[in-house]
């Protein structure tokens, strides 16, 4: 049962008073060993593997527990949630997730008012309303190439550029759109500068695309110091 | 690692999503008068032309979320609903000569009581019915920082002037072409205050006015308005359609006015509730009283059922017996499946294919589902 209470934390701390009750949370995923694969757990995927035959690999393999964010609904999106994760403060993530439902509401409201308003019908047709493709389009569109790291090279650090993963990539440009969200005015509230914010971002405009474009430029003018990463 | 990457993926090859699928388009009729509705229209949209829409709702009778949807889609539908119908078809069939027939909307919050009352609204519109109308109740009695005075004509009662002014401004804007038409006139002399009175034969349209300049008056012009017009329509001259949302808050235990002296009032205290009370009286007739009755009318303490019984109490169940009970249900599969037909083909909701997870999560209640759909 210790083992159990270990592995299965049982969330005894209330947070914000909104758990009223103790309750199960999921396994954390450090208690995993690394031979452990990650879970699949949308339908369409899972039957996506059964079709290819592709299941033989894993029928051997444990897995780990799907996280509890993580479901096999329609609605659902893992680019979504992480997301929210980034724009979460203080594990408030009911918060955070209804503050981002109010932003797609208010995409929604924006680019259906511009399609009202559009009269040819190409246009009208190629006009992108669904708020989950914006968001992934804003965010492709803000992913930088380089980034800088500070290297010390005789006493002094130097900003030196150097490829970045798309992993990490995607991190930033995240955290770059919750970070703008975060130094707004306070006149107008996030969910709605998040709409507009993510909207530009999609037609490659807005701040977020120029702190992209500024990190660029920084890392062209830092060139000279690119071999410090090797030597 | 390899979750993550996927993750990734999914950012960098946005967009590229197959436009395969064939976006439908909601039933609907042809038929923009309601008094042309029949049980063939059932679960489809009809639309209200904007003109029509400023006559009758430009001062409240639409929902606030509603109102917005229908800036957004930049036309006004409707759903035509069995409920909304039945009402309908029995003020078609009803003989004006007996006492007023009273009907009490009721159902589940969000299940479109309000919006079925405003079906009927726009029927008795286009047929020339007088519109008593109140939009919500609680908008009256809720919200303290309101002017509350004790009344002059009526002892330890209590007037909210200003609101009562609104009000009156409300019935001009539905009704002031109707009345200019009927040309309806008063009985009796008025007399307000020493210098001012309404002389016998002005018409309806002049005491309202009169309401509205001097606020003070307004309560007892809405009395005076009301009484004037069941003496108008029992001889004959005109119909009337008493329409009340949020019935139920008349009898709430407490309301959030005080008057100036701190005295907290309760709502039979206050002199617009006495008149709207005695609107749902059938003492008269040529005419319709219809009731919504709704849990978010009462206090949050009291919300447990939307049963009328339970909302209204003994004492406003006697008030109102005898009564025609409409239950406002929700959705059924076809109307819901039209609902969320409406919704995509409005571009509203974007991702098709998640309809019995709506249906699980909104129990087919209108309007669980219109914010339900919002993020979609």
């Amino acid at each position: 049962m210790a083992l159990f209470a270990k592995y299965l934390r049982i969330g005894s701390t209330v947070k914000h008073g909104f758990q009223a009750f103790p309750q199960l949370t999921t396994a954390k995923y450090s208690v995993y060993p690394p031979h452990f694969a990650e879970p699949v757990y949308k339908k369409q995927e899972l039957d996506k593997l059964y079709e290819s035959g592709e299941i033989e690999n894993y029928k051997l393999i444990p897995f780990k527990a799907a996280k509890s964010n993580e479901t096999c609904s329609i609605f659902h999106d893992p680019m979504v949630a992480k997301f929210i994760n980034y724009m979460l403060l203080k594990g408030q993530k009911k918060l955070a997730r209804e503050v981002l439902e109010k932003t797609f509401e208010k995409i929604k409201k924006l680019q259906l008012e511009k399609y009202n308003r559009e009269t040819d019908p190409e246009k009208k047709a190629s006009m992108i309303i669904d708020p989950v493709v914006i968001l992934k389009k804003a965010v492709a569109n803000s992913k930088p190439l380089l980034k800088l790291t500070a290297v010390k090279r005789g006493g002094s650090f130097y900003q030196v550029p150097v490829p970045i993963t798309d992993k990490e990539s995607t991190f930033y440009a995240m955290r770059w759109f919750v970070q703008c969200g975060r130094e707004k005015d306070k006149s107008i509230s996030f969910a709605d500068f998040m709409a507009t914010e993510l909207i530009k971002a999609s037609n490659n405009d807005g701040k977020v695309v120029n702190k992209k474009l500024d990190l660029h430029k920084q890392c062209e003018a830092n060139r000279a110091y690119a071999h410090y990463r090797w030597s | 690692m390899r979750a993550y990457r996927r993750l990734c993926g999914y950012a960098t090859a946005a967009v590229k999503q197959e436009t395969q699928y064939q976006i439908p388009t909601a039933a609907r009729t042809e038929k923009k008068n309601p008094v042309d509705h029949d049980s063939q229209d059932v679960s489809k949209f009809y639309t209200i032309d904007p003109k029509t829409v400023s006559n009758i709702f430009q001062t409240g009778g639409l929902p606030k979320p509603f109102t917005e949807q229908t800036n957004m889609f930049a036309e006004t539908a409707l759903m035509i609903r069995q409920p909304a119908l039945e009402v309908i078809n029995s003020l078609k069939s009803t003989d004006f000569q007996k006492p007023a027939v009273r009907y009490l909307l009721y159902g589940q919050t969000g299940s479109g009581k309000s919006l079925s009352l405003a079906h009927i609204l726009h029927y008795a519109y286009s047929s020339k019915f007088i519109l008593y109308h109140i939009p919500y109740v609680p908008i009256w009695l809720k919200y303290d920082r309101k002017e509350v005075n004790w009344s002059s004509s009526k002892n330890g009662m209590a007037d909210i002037p200003l609101i009562a002014a609104q009000w009156l401004k409300h019935f001009v804007h539905q009704n002031g072409a109707l009345l200019n038409e009927l040309n309806l006139t008063t009985s009796q002399d008025y007399v307000w205050s020493q210098r001012e009175t309404t002389p016998q034969g002005t018409t309806l349209n002049e005491l309202v006015t009169h309401g509205i300049n001097r606020a003070k008056y307004a309560c007892d012009c809405m009395d005076i308005l009301l009484n004037e017009l069941k003496a108008h329509c029992s001889n004959n001259r005109c119909k009337m359609l008493v329409a009340i949302d949020g019935f139920n808050a008349f009898f709430n235990e407490k309301t959030d006015l005080k008057t100036e002296d701190r005295v907290k009032v309760t709502p039979q205290q206050i002199t617009m509730v006495q008149t709207g009370l005695s609107a749902v009286l059938s003492d008269w007739n040529n005419g319709a009283i219809i009731m919504v009755t709704s849990p978010r009318a009462a206090l949050n303490t009291k919300r447990e059922s939307h049963l009328p019984i339970y909302l209204i109490g003994r004492q406003g169940f006697e008030h109102i017996d005898p009564f025609i009970p409409v239950m406002v249900p929700e959705l059924s599969t076809v109307e819901f499946n039209n609902m969320l037909d409406y919704y995509e083909e409005k571009r509203w909701l974007q991702k098709p294919g998640g309809r019995k997870e709506l249906e699980f999560l909104t129990s087919k209640l209108p309007a669980d589902l219109m914010a339900r759909c919002a993020p979609l």
